[in-house]
């Protein structure tokens, strides 16, 4: 008899294998396992966040370094040019080349000798058969 | 509210359990990664990121060397050498020979058969490539090309100067001139952050890096010197025009300011291009004007005078028995212009300096107790180098008192006997035009405490000797029928000489071969400038001081006053009235 009501409490008891009543029942949740829940959900959002914004920043500097470095090499191309320009002016207007340059093509030489001639008398030809050009006054004139 | 917050019943999943294990053994590996970095390997991490990390600017420009006025004389340019490693080659030969050929313009075998030295590690193809047809090669994309940057100095006014420039040549260390005695300056770069390379050698910009050192070559101390460009060149071309004219062996021209000793102008031809020194002869290159000596002859006679006015052996007033010529211990010394004038009789100083009378000097010089006449002449700077900031300088010839007989100290008087380089008399004048103060000439601008340090200046003469001497200087020179150092608008304190040279091979003089000189200074007013002409050895019928070195100063001086702005002492003397 005992026995027999030992069998019929243990199959009669709730187990969640066989549930008296089927549907879904969430679980009551505490408090501590609600603040668990939140912390992890924020500290997933400020992973993600940081990931995002170091793949953003590290684009940005490998950008940035790449801008650099050909305004550096553009820069230093310049400045050496400037010093080849800077040396190539010096040298066109320094005494030394302007002089060298009206020595070869003897701009300041003066003449070894002067001939001197007899000016010739001649009588000025009159020219009497010149046509006449006659111009047409036009307004505004 | 809750019902947001749905957590889902724990599970074992072995799924999810293999990848919390492989993202822990993945922390645990960067962990690991990480310990040895920091701890185990961080010492030689350190040293090697420090060895990469290195400022590596072993390429550095030269400081430019300006005029008084800024005017560059001497820069730094960029030139590549080339070479090839064949070991990296990516190309076959023959056809980076036929690339490089027209930019090297090399013929395309002889590039070939360089190119070709397969066993070389390293061959050199070309020398002091330019940067602009280095650029084009670097565009070629040639593996195996090594460009390697290297500074050469120019001088962008060609040879102007060039002996005061002198040359460098950085490769065997030589140098001579302000390259030479500047090089300190001139090698000193600037203090700076240290600028940071890259494993691939570009810069580590951070906030400390200067963009304008970090761009640009690092370059010396610019060195400022007292030349003034056009002064110079105005010498230079007087001088090389009366040398063209008198067919002369070299000349030399020093411009100084009296007052500080301060060169303006110091041309010595022939010169030279100092990027092309080792084309030049060894006699062009060489400074002779501080390195040789010559009798410096009647140009001497003003410090004669002047010693003994201050050793108060003569006045002022002085009247000497010229007798045209005279004979000392069997020797016969005459005055130039004996044949013409023959004995003048009792002459004064004036007369002494428009005759250059060579009879009234040595009686004035023999008035001069030898020791006192000696220490004179030393104070004046003769016998000992005058501390001008180029090197090579010599000391000068003057024998001690000692061994003075009375024809030594009478030949002294009109500047035989003796030796000295033209810079000496250049600067012992000066001091008369100083109000009897010696300066050190000197070609570098040097800034206060420098200038304390390396500029000396000692009492030769009181002011009123001084003046006294520039007076009767500038007397004779208006006085003179000669026309050396008549200059308009302005009184000129001067002296002519012409004096013999000596054989360099044994005794005696060169038959025929004279040094013919100028030495003057103006306004006599307050006297600014000092102008020494030396011409040596010109060549024609009529060849003096007068003649060959007076006309020299005279234009120089003219030009000089019109750069300097320098106020006439005399307005209208010596200009020519219209009609004239």
């Amino acid at each position: 008899m005992v026995s027999s009501v030992r069998t019929y409490k243990k199959a009669s008891q709730y187990s969640e294998a066989n549930p008296i009543i089927r549907g879904h029942f969430p679980k009551n949740q505490n408090s501590k396992e609600i603040a668990i829940f939140r912390l992890n959900r924020f500290l997933g959002c400020v992973l993600a966040l940081s990931m995002a914004a170091s793949m953003v920043s590290y684009t940005m500097v490998i950008a940035k370094e790449s801008t650099l470095a050909d305004i550096h090499t553009k820069t230093n191309d310049i400045n050496f040019e400037n010093i080849e320009l800077q040396n190539k002016a010096d040298y066109a207007k320094s005494f030394y080349n302007i002089n060298d340059k009206i020595v070869k093509a003897h701009y300041l030489q003066k003449a070894d000798s002067v001939l001197e001639v007899n000016g010739k008398n001649t009588t000025p030809v009159a020219v009497n058969n010149k046509e006449e050009i006659k111009v047409q006054p036009v307004s505004g004139y | 509210m809750l019902s947001k917050l749905r957590i889902r019943p724990k599970k074992y999943s072995l799924t999810a359990t293999m990848i919390q294990v492989m993202f822990l053994l993945f922390a645990m590996l960067i962990v690991l990664k990480l310990i040895q970095l920091q701890v185990i390997e961080s010492g030689y991490l350190s040293e090697k990121a420090r060895q990469m990390r290195q400022p590596l600017r072993t390429f550095s420009f030269r400081g430019e060397i300006v005029d008084r006025n800024g005017v560059r004389l001497a820069a730094d340019t960029t030139l590549y050498d080339i070479y090839a490693h064949p070991k990296y080659y990516k190309d076959k030969p023959e056809k980076m020979a036929m690339l490089l050929s027209p930019y090297l313009k090399q013929p395309e075998d002889l590039l070939f058969k360089k190119l070709n030295m397969l066993d070389e590690p390293t061959i050199k193809l070309a020398k002091n490539v330019d940067r602009g047809t280095v650029i084009k090669i670097k565009k070629l994309n040639l593996r195996g090309l090594d460009l390697v940057k290297k500074n050469e100095r120019v001088y962008p006014q060609g040879n102007l100067a060039s002996h005061i420039m002198g040359y460098v040549n950085m490769d065997a260390n030589l140098s001579a001139g302000v390259e030479n005695t500047g090089s300190k300056d001139l090698e000193a770069l600037p203090k700076i952050n240290p600028i940071e390379y890259n494993g691939k050698g570009d810069v580590i910009y951070d906030n400390n890096t200067d963009p304008a050192y970090a761009t640009s070559p690092l370059t010396g101390e610019k060195l400022t010197l007292t030349i003034d460009t056009a002064i110079q060149h105005v010498a230079e071309i007087e001088l090389g025009k009366m040398m063209q004219k008198t067919r002369a062996d070299r000349g030399t021209v020093i411009v100084l300011n009296p007052k500080n000793g301060e060169i303006l102008g110091f041309a010595v031809l022939p010169s030279y291009n100092p990027s092309n020194y080792n084309k030049a002869k060894a006699s062009i290159v060489k400074n002779w004007v501080l390195s040789d000596v010559y009798p410096p002859g009647s140009t001497f006679k003003i410090i004669t005078i002047s010693s003994a006015l201050e050793t108060k052996s003569i006045t002022k007033n002085e009247r000497l028995m010229d007798t045209g010529k005279i004979k000392l211990k069997g020797w016969e010394i005459t005055n130039y212009d004996y044949g013409k004038h023959g004995a003048p009789g009792l002459i004064g100083l004036k007369y002494l300096f428009m005759h250059s009378s060579n009879i009234g000097s040595l009686k004035v010089a023999l008035k001069i107790p030898a020791e006192k006449h000696y220490n004179m002449l030393r104070l004046f700077g003769i016998g000992s180098k005058t501390g001008i900031d180029l090197p090579g300088e010599s000391a000068g010839i003057i024998p001690p008192p000692k061994e003075w007989d009375v024809v030594k100290h009478a030949t002294i008087g009109f500047g035989y006997s003796i030796a000295s380089t033209p810079i000496q008399i250049a600067s012992a004048v000066a001091a008369i035009a100083n109000n009897g103060i010696w300066v050190t000439p000197h070609v570098i601008k040097y800034n206060k405490a420098e200038r304390e340090k390396r500029i000396k200046s000692h009492k030769v003469l009181s002011p009123e000797t001084a003046r006294t001497m520039t007076d009767i200087l500038s007397a004779s020179i208006q006085d003179s029928e000669a026309q050396a150092g008549k200059i308009p608008n302005y009184r000129v304190a001067g002296k002519t000489g012409t004096s013999r040279k000596p054989n360099p091979n044994g005794p005696g003089y060169i038959p025929g071969q004279v040094f013919t000189s100028f030495a003057g200074y103006f306004p006599a007013k307050n006297p600014q400038v000092v102008i020494m002409v030396v011409v040596d050895n010109p060549k024609g019928v009529e060849m003096w001081g007068s003649t060959v070195a007076g006309p020299v100063f005279n234009n120089i001086a003219s030009e000089t006053a019109r750069i300097l702005n320098i106020e006439p002492d005399a307005p209208g003397l010596n200009t020519r009235k219209k009609g004239d």
